[in-house]
């Protein structure tokens, strides 16, 4: 009961299609960003951070912000970021630590486009264009499909 | 209700693949005349519904539709479910092309049930009409929610907890879903009762 109440408390957006994650290495610190399409933080998911070789070498909460922030002491070229905000919803990237660079920071491999910035306004997670293409593949597809029954009744 | 790829074992996507090549073998096989046009047209509408968003509390949830096809579909769900959900996957990055298997039993097999106990019932009068056409949103959804829990009660997370919160968080969408549903079939029972023959 004491879960349930706590959930309905602070309600993570877990309901949502899915979970992004962006992540960068700033002096010696892993900034994580857990944030759902429409620009809701993703408070209290799960993070974790892997070596290469797969070694968990960290695990935490985002905070109310979705941010989690975390010293890495720990010599390494990449980490893995795996961000897991319920119900399936998962997100990971890699983030590539370089520190030849010359400002002392880094590389970043990142599976989001966008970096979330302070003023963090929320992008619609689907376009007028993806929406009338995902129209005319269905028309396609069951075009095809009408075409190849009709030809097995005609042969019938 | 997608999954995210990489949060399933092998197992469980494997299984998934398998009930849904079942369902998809199965549909696939009524899907022809008019059925196909209905199932297309079916398709784009749960393509488009759940990207409307409906406010719940501080939140939002989406419309999902799955009960409505099931109602007018039966087996066709299958194949009509697994073309929007590909495409959601691949235009949108909901859910992913390995758990489309899983996503597309999670949202097909309580449709299919729907139809099988409520299908009848739109087709009488009075009470039995607009309890049919709600009860059928409900099953669908919380059917829906229901074996999302199970799956992820598998690998790990508390069953009660994800089931708790699935039906809270999907009571106020199933409701909505359900009050749409007795008016579109209301309409369509009115202006083009042959669309409910259709999806025999």
């Amino acid at each position: 009961m004491r879960r349930f109440l706590l959930l309905v408390a602070f309600p993570l957006v877990i309901f949502a299609h899915r979970v992004d994650l962006y992540a960068e290495f700033n002096n010696g610190t892993l900034e994580v960003f857990g944030y759902f399409p429409d620009g809701t933080p993703a408070k209290g998911a799960d993070v974790k951070v892997f070596t290469p070789d797969g070694e968990l070498i960290y695990e935490g909460k985002t905070d109310q912000g979705g941010w989690l922030k975390i010293p890495l002491t720990r010599k390494v070229e990449r980490v893995k970021v795996v961000l897991y905000a319920g119900l399936g919803h998962k997100a990971q990237t890699t983030v590539v630590i370089n520190p030849s660079a010359a400002n002392g920071a880094n590389q970043i491999k990142n599976t989001q486009s966008e970096p979330p910035r302070e003023n963090f306004q929320s992008q619609p997670p689907f376009g007028w264009k993806e929406i009338f293409c995902g129209l005319g593949w269905i028309f396609g597809i069951f075009g095809i499909l009408n075409f190849f029954y009709g030809f097995k009744r005609g042969k019938g | 209700m997608h999954i995210s790829e990489g949060v399933l074992p092998a197992w469980e996507i494997a299984v998934g693949w398998g009930f849904t090549s079942l369902g998809l073998f199965w549909g696939l096989r009524k899907l022809e005349g008019e059925k196909l046009v209905l199932t297309a047209l079916l398709t784009s509408l749960f393509f488009v519904a759940s990207l409307i968003h409906v406010p719940v509390g501080i939140s939002s949830t989406h419309l999902m539709f799955n009960g409505f096809l099931g109602l007018l579909l039966c087996e066709a769900v299958f194949p009509a479910l697994f073309v929007g959900l590909l495409l959601q996957a691949i235009l949108f990055q909901f859910g992913g092309l390995f758990v489309l298997g899983v996503n597309t039993f999670n949202l097909a097999f309580p449709a299919l049930l729907s139809c099988l106990l409520f299908r009848r019932w739109i087709f009488s009068e009075g009470i039995r009409f607009y309890a049919g056409a709600f009860l059928s949103a409900l099953v669908a959804i919380f059917g829906s929610g229901l074996l999302l829990s199970v799956e992820l009660s598998l690998i790990g997370e508390h069953f009660l907890t994800g089931a708790g919160l699935i039906l809270l968080i999907h009571l106020p969408i199933a409701t909505v879903e359900g009050i749409i549903y007795i008016f579109l079939l209301g309409f369509i029972k009115k202006v083009y009762p042959n669309i409910l023959e259709t999806g025999k």
